[in-house]
């Protein structure tokens, strides 16, 4: 009886096991079918898009552009598209895994997840500077990005059709009750010094922030006070020391002039769930907002009225304006295509930065572009809600900044988090600037 | 329902009766409440905080069950665990058997081998097993996730079938194979049955960890039409993740399933653990 | 003659029930191992992913070294990981014998109490994760209304606190011995009864069966236990990537989550050092399961 059932387990076990393998040969099977239908040349795009509708918008409205050039070009070519299920991350883990093994995506978005180092090291990623450099169309449609990613050998792996694109946000009533002067009037990080105390006076909260990307925003942006602070601000990726005079007086106006100014209530921990910062400037409670122009979203119909909610950038001490535009990991092509595939993955980069979807991702306010060919004057009319007029005019602001720089990620890689680590310590008194940059050479020498 | 003979509740004196369900107690609630938590939660606008909701709202299911493809997700589950539990418990319990009740060499080395799996770091195993499926051709197979999973527990059934195995009476087979028995039918006829309840709580324990296994999933499996619970709910965490109220009923959506699958799994366990009582 | 042939079905017997099992390993794990072992004497990182270069002789232990000299975060995943490893011998053990005792004496409602424990070690740590980081959480969380009930206005943020961190993180696994629990239920009802009864008839308290008898029977399994929350307490990844974050600080490192931020979680793809780290958890794993054993003479119940 007994051995009867353990062995109707396993012939059961068996038999599930077999049905798997049939129905994964089928799967195959239909795959090599349709490539021998056509004898047109196939290229596939990996994307992290893969939210439905309800979940998130935007997501959706991407595919869509992607689908649109797939439809376009189906005479041509085949795009196949896929969307990953574990997003960008899992993408980036995938592509890792493919390189350990000697393989890459064809082509992929990798969203801010930079593989170009490993994947370039590895050599199998495509150089896309000479295509860039023989179609001015392109460059300008990818923007900054060409800039910010020419690697130190005069090599451009990746390319983004949006950008993080980085100032912050004001309450215009909260600070007009203060008597504050409002942040487009700013020339000076001392005018910032003065509305905060004038703020906090009138006994509003000039910010919320946390241990983490709202302080990290406002640390960028001071970083960019001067030229001798912005030159160690460029260089982040290989700083020698962080008790370099201006990244300590960095941190000295964040402890001092920051940090001390708001109480713990307005000071989370930090990481991806704490969002309380977001929520105090939401409802009115605090006047400043450290976040990206993509923010607007979130502004509809909140307490603290969206007609009140202004963007800006960050002043500098000489007369400028800073704004935070970071490229990051894009779009990463295979060099093991041959030419026709290589062909159409450059043709779809060139209709994703291309001044129509440029346009199209601003109008639905997917986010920002790096692309110069925007008219935002024009955009700025055909867009009806009051969220999607702000993201016009906060990306419109950032564009035309006199200073475009990397944010606090971008700039210092892996030491990111090891900075951010020691905003507590400095909000509490319990670590000096001195004790911070020194802690932080030693975790910067524990990396190499 | 269930009429069983030996259910008559040992007797003690009335402290340590209070006692017994003062633990019985404390247990109910540290499992019990963090899951109701979420439940009630899952309920509120604004998830959080004691108490119940002041309005229910029932946005987060209605999105789970309208727009998402449940039902796939849970068979894929189902069929993969299931069938990496029976063939990992299967081969472990083989080669548990020999090592626990025969003397031949080299096996100190077996049982440091199978030691050594518990620890590596599963990062380090990632590279080369995506390597081997690829080789193989079982990238985004579920064949291919049936096959990891089934090693992945080697060294925790091991240890316990090892263990079991080990306390079984010597004369058990010594009598098995005074009457004729072959080493394959002693291991089948008489050990496989006394051991029962062992091999059951060895696939109880596969099947939970196999069941909750997510970042081999996530990594091998990228088809939506094959992807397991645990991966379904990785997507909820980053879809989900400025509306609480739906994430707490994705939690809700995934675990509730599993617990109703494992009460039925483990009342079918249950029965032969009694049944299957060492004797003598 | 005769006992030659014997011996020759034996061995070919031995080899056909072990060998799938060694197939199992062989294919998932023994590349895997080698692989660990020899690339932590190696470079290799994001700059050379995929040709690790040996370090040469005289340099070859510079992981190991860096690891115990200049790297902060490995001492403290070195020191919390050990840590946990102690604290799920003194508490989740323990608890989960006590448990099983009490249910072994099938008071009303005991099955039920055996199911619902398991139900923590059911859910997936992922989500019993974001359990523990909701309820941590100073906006919508328990801990804190509770703590401001009894100190208003205290508003104490759980994660936010190195301290406090680390404990935050320990709360959300260590009492949930649920499976150890089932474990041990299953050995002590596969006992003899008689023994019980003879035990019974000589007039001993039940309290005096379980130090006496119950307990010493149980020893191999309560070793077999220890192995798997000690493995537990030594890997943790999940509850410290899904509440903390490793953070504050990096306070609440485990060498798990080293070895992950180290290879995959940085841009610099370390793989060297995080393997290094590997073999490290390796070695204490397998000098933890050895002293386990001694302790609970697992060995000479399995040799006997």
């Amino acid at each position: 009886m007994k051995r009867k059932q353990f062995i109707s387990i396993l012939l059961a076990g068996m038999m599930i096991g077999t049905m798997a393998l049939t129905g994964c040969g089928n799967g195959e099977k239909e795959k090599e079918g349709k490539s021998a239908e056509n004898e047109l040349p196939t290229v596939t795009f990996t994307h992290g898009f893969y939210q439905n509708e309800s979940e998130w918008a935007s997501a959706a409205e991407m595919r869509k552009i992607y689908e649109e050039f797939a439809e376009a070009h189906k005479d041509e070519f085949n795009f196949v598209i896929k969307a990953d299920q574990s997003g960008t991350e899992g993408i980036y883990n995938t592509a890792l895994n493919d390189l350990s093994s000697g393989d890459f995506y064809d082509i992929a978005d990798f969203g801010g997840w930079d593989i170009t180092e490993v994947a370039a090291g590895s050599d199998a990623i495509l150089d896309l500077k000479p295509y860039l450099d023989e179609d001015a169309d392109f460059k300008d449609g990818v923007g900054v990005c060409y800039d910010q990613n020419l690697t130190e050998d005069g090599k451009i792996y990746t390319v983004r059709e949006q950008i993080e694109g980085v100032g912050f946000w004001y309450n215009q009533k909260l600070f007009e009750q203060a008597g504050a002067a409002t942040p487009d009037k700013w020339t000076s990080w001392k005018d910032f010094d003065a509305a905060v105390d004038k703020l906090a006076a009138a006994g509003i909260s000039p910010f919320s922030l946390n241990a983490g990307w709202p302080t990290n925003l406002l640390a960028a942006g001071y970083s960019q006070r001067d030229e001798a602070s912005r030159e160690f601000y460029a260089n982040g990726k290989n700083v020698e020391s962080f008790g370099d005079e201006s990244f300590k007086g960095t941190m000295d106006f964040l402890q001092n002039n920051v940090l001390k100014k708001i109480d713990s209530a307005h000071f989370g921990p930090g990481g991806d769930d704490d969002a309380q910062y977001m929520e105090d400037f939401k409802s009115g409670d605090s006047a400043m907002l450290f976040n990206g122009v993509w923010a607007t979203g979130e502004f509809v119909d909140c307490e603290a009225g969206i007609e009140n909610l202004r963007p800006a950038v960050f002043p500098t001490d000489d007369g400028k304006k800073a704004g935070l535009l970071s490229g990051g990991c894009g779009y990463v092509v295979s060099n093991k295509l041959d030419e026709e595939q290589t062909e159409i993955c450059i043709e779809f980069m060139k209709y994703m930065t291309s001044p129509e979807i440029a346009s199209r991702i601003v109008e639905k306010g997917i986010g920002m572009v790096p692309s110069k060919t925007v008219d935002y004057t024009e955009v700025q009319s055909s867009v009806e809600t009051p969220e999607g007029k702000l993201l016009v005019e906060a990306c419109q602001q950032l564009q035309s900044a006199d200073i475009q720089v990397l944010g606090w990620g971008n700039t210092f890689g892996d030491m990111e988090s090891e900075i951010q680590n020691k905003y507590a310590g400095l909000k509490d008194g319990t670590k000096t600037v001195d004790q911070v940059t020194e802690e932080l050479d030693q975790a910067k020498a524990a990396l190499e | 329902m269930r009429k069983k003979v030996k259910e008559r509740p040992e007797s003690g004196t009335v402290l340590e009766k209070i006692f017994r369900y003062f633990v019985m107690l404390i247990v109910a609630f540290i499992s019990i409440y963090p899951i109701l938590w979420v439940f009630i939660s899952s309920f509120k606008e604004k998830p959080g905080g004691l108490g119940l909701p002041k309005e229910w709202v029932f946005d987060g299911y209605i999105t789970i069950f309208t727009e998402l493809d449940i039902q796939t997700y849970f068979l894929n589950s189902l069929v993969i665990t299931v069938i990496s539990t029976v063939l990992s418990v299967t081969v472990v319990s083989m080669a548990a058997y020999v090592v626990a009740r025969m003397q031949f060499k080299g096996k100190g080395l077996v049982t440091l081998m199978f030691s050594t799996t518990l620890f590596i770091p599963a990062v380090s195993i990632s590279f080369p097993i995506y390597r081997l499926l690829g080789d193989l051709g079982l990238k985004d197979t579920r064949l291919g996730v049936i096959i990891v999973y089934s090693g992945l527990g080697i060294a925790v059934t091991y240890f316990i079938l090892h263990s079991y195995f080990a306390s079984i009476p010597k004369e058990m087979e010594e009598a098995a194979r005074v009457d004729g028995c072959g080493y394959f039918g002693t291991f089948f006829r008489i050990i496989v049955p006394i051991a029962k309840p062992g091999l059951s709580t060895a696939a109880i324990l596969a099947f939970l960890n196999n069941w909750n296994e997510f970042y081999f999933a996530s990594i091998l499996l990228k088809s939506p039409e094959k992807m397991t619970i645990p991966a379904l709910l990785g997507q909820f965490t980053s879809a989900y993740s400025k509306n609480l109220n739906g994430m707490f009923s994705a939690i809700i959506v995934a675990v509730v399933p599993t617990i109703i699958v494992f009460c039925l799994l483990s009342e079918t366990f249950v029965k032969s653990l009694t049944a299957g009582a060492v004797k003598g | 003659m005769k006992k030659r042939k014997r011996w020759n079905k034996k061995s070919f017997f031995i080899l056909a029930f072990i060998a799938p099992a060694i197939l199992l390993f062989v294919l998932i794990y023994a590349y895997p191992l080698l692989n660990i072992i020899a690339t932590s004497f190696c470079e290799w990182n994001s700059k050379n992913f995929t040709a690790p270069k040996f370090l040469g002789i005289s340099h070859m232990f510079d992981n190991y070294k860096k690891l115990f000299t200049i790297d902060a975060n490995f001492q403290q995943a070195l020191i919390n990981s050990l840590k946990w490893v102690v604290l799920t011998l003194v508490i989740q053990v323990p608890f989960s014998v006590l448990t099983a005792l009490v249910l072994s004496k099938k008071n009303k409602g005991w099955r039920f109490i055996r199911n619902v424990f398991v139900i923590p070690n059911i859910i997936s740590t992922a989500a019993i994760g974001l359990i523990f980081l909701n309820m941590y959480s100073p906006s919508r969380g328990i801990i804190t209304e509770i703590c401001n009930i009894i100190s208003p206005g205290s508003n104490v943020s759980v994660l936010a606190e190195e301290n406090m961190a680390f404990w935050g993180v320990t709360f959300s696994f260590i009492l949930f011995g649920g499976s150890s629990c089932l474990l041990l239920l299953t050995q002590i009802f596969s006992t003899d009864s008689s023994i019980y009864e003879a035990a019974k008839v000589d007039g001993a308290s039940s309290l005096q069966i379980d130090m006496k008898i119950t307990l010493p029977l149980l020893k191999p399994m309560i070793g077999t236990v220890a192995v798997m929350a000690a493995n537990y307490g030594l890997l943790l990844y999940n509850e410290i990537a899904l509440i903390t974050g490793g953070g504050p600080d990096n306070a609440t490192y485990s060498l798990s989550y080293y070895i992950y931020k180290t290879a995959l979680g940085s841009l610099k793809l370390n793989f060297a050092r995080a393997n290094a780290a590997g073999v490290i958890q390796m070695l204490i794993g397998i000098i933890l399961v050895g002293m386990i054993y001694r302790i609970f003479s697992v060995k000479k119940g399995l040799e006997e």
